[in-house]
């Protein structure tokens, strides 16, 4: 491997590994999951079960992908736009007064603000690599199968 | 005559089109082969929520301590305690109503009077392998209250939280 290329790798196993991680915890329990969905008050109960069922595979389709160097761009894309609608639904519960916990992890806790922080900075990276793609990789950012 | 652009500014603009048609196909791909497997990995879990979908008898989704300990922080759902009289007397979560599922109608109508329309109801009662909350859960479904979650952990795990117990202050 390109010496050069090992912080594009490092941000790419992050980045994936995250919403790998991220989606493996909720698998088990989707009508937790979906509990977790419905309790934002954005979701019928029926959408937020079809939520819960395909959005924690979708992170783990991603994610592994964007580990693995494999489709970088398209597995970006769909971690920034997944990242955008994560933020936009914290800001929407955080803007109600009383944020609920994020369920970002399977329910393991944790601040709508941190999951805020997070998702800032996931969206960075998820931009920086899908930005790298969009301009073809050439020279300083992430292409396909680097590791 | 324009200046030019400086290059981080054009440059991903330049080289944008050629590989659009890539990602956008690779992230449609990613999004079909997610959404494939978790259809197929919870295909009884999602047909029970389409069958559900306008069904009152349908079973109401569990909540977890995080989620129960914001709703509680924020005052944004009506708790409802379907455990015994003496218990409840004991401690129960802030706030929190009982109706345990052997209650009448009449408690049950009273109840839905005093709950804002589409204001969440959580119904709790001694934790895992209690079957009291998602009685009393159903009945209030059955009757048209909903949301309703049921908070599985109950009491027990509430009050093992070290939350604040207003009930045995």
């Amino acid at each position: 491997m390109n010496r050069a290329a090992l912080p594009r790798v490092l941000l790419r196993l992050l980045v994936g590994g995250t919403f790998l991680v991220a989606g493996a915890s909720k698998v088990a329990e989707p009508a937790r999951f979906a509990g977790t969905i419905a309790a934002y008050g954005i979701l019928s109960p029926f959408s937020a079960s079809f939520a819960a069922a395909l959005l924690p595979w979708v992170e783990m389709a991603a994610g592994g992908a964007l580990a693995a160097g494999r489709r970088t761009g398209g597995a970006a894309a769909v971690l920034v736009a997944l990242t955008l609608v994560f933020l936009a639904v914290l800001g929407h519960a955080i803007a109600g007064g009383a944020p609920p916990d994020c369920g970002c992890f399977g329910g393991s806790g944790g601040s709508a603000w941190g999951a805020v922080a997070r998702d800032l900075l996931l969206l960075a990276g998820g931009a920086y690599l899908l930005h790298g793609e969009a301009a073809g990789g050439r020279g300083y950012l992430a292409r396909d199968g680097e590791m | 005559m324009l200046p030019p652009l400086p290059p981080l500014l054009y440059y991903p603009f330049m080289a944008f089109p050629r590989c659009l048609k890539k990602i956008l196909l690779d992230a449609l791909l990613l999004l079909a082969v997610g959404s494939l497997c978790g259809a197929a990995w919870n295909h009884r879990f999602l047909r029970d929520a389409w069958n559900a979908r306008n069904d009152r008898e349908a079973l109401p989704l569990p909540l977890g301590l995080p989620q129960v300990q914001d709703l509680l922080r924020g005052a944004r759902a009506v708790f409802v305690d379907a455990r015994g009289e003496e218990e409840f007397r004991r401690g129960h979560l802030p706030g929190a109503v009982r109706l345990p599922p052997e209650a009448g109608e009449e408690e049950r109508v009273a109840l839905r009077r005093r709950i804002p329309t589409g204001l969440p109801v959580v119904v709790y009662c001694s934790g895992n392998g209690c079957t009291d909350s998602m009685k009393t859960a159903s009945l209030l479904m059955r009757d048209g209250v909903a949301p309703v979650y049921v908070y599985e952990g109950g009491y027990p795990e509430w009050k093992a939280a070290q939350a604040p117990d207003r009930g045995e202050r």
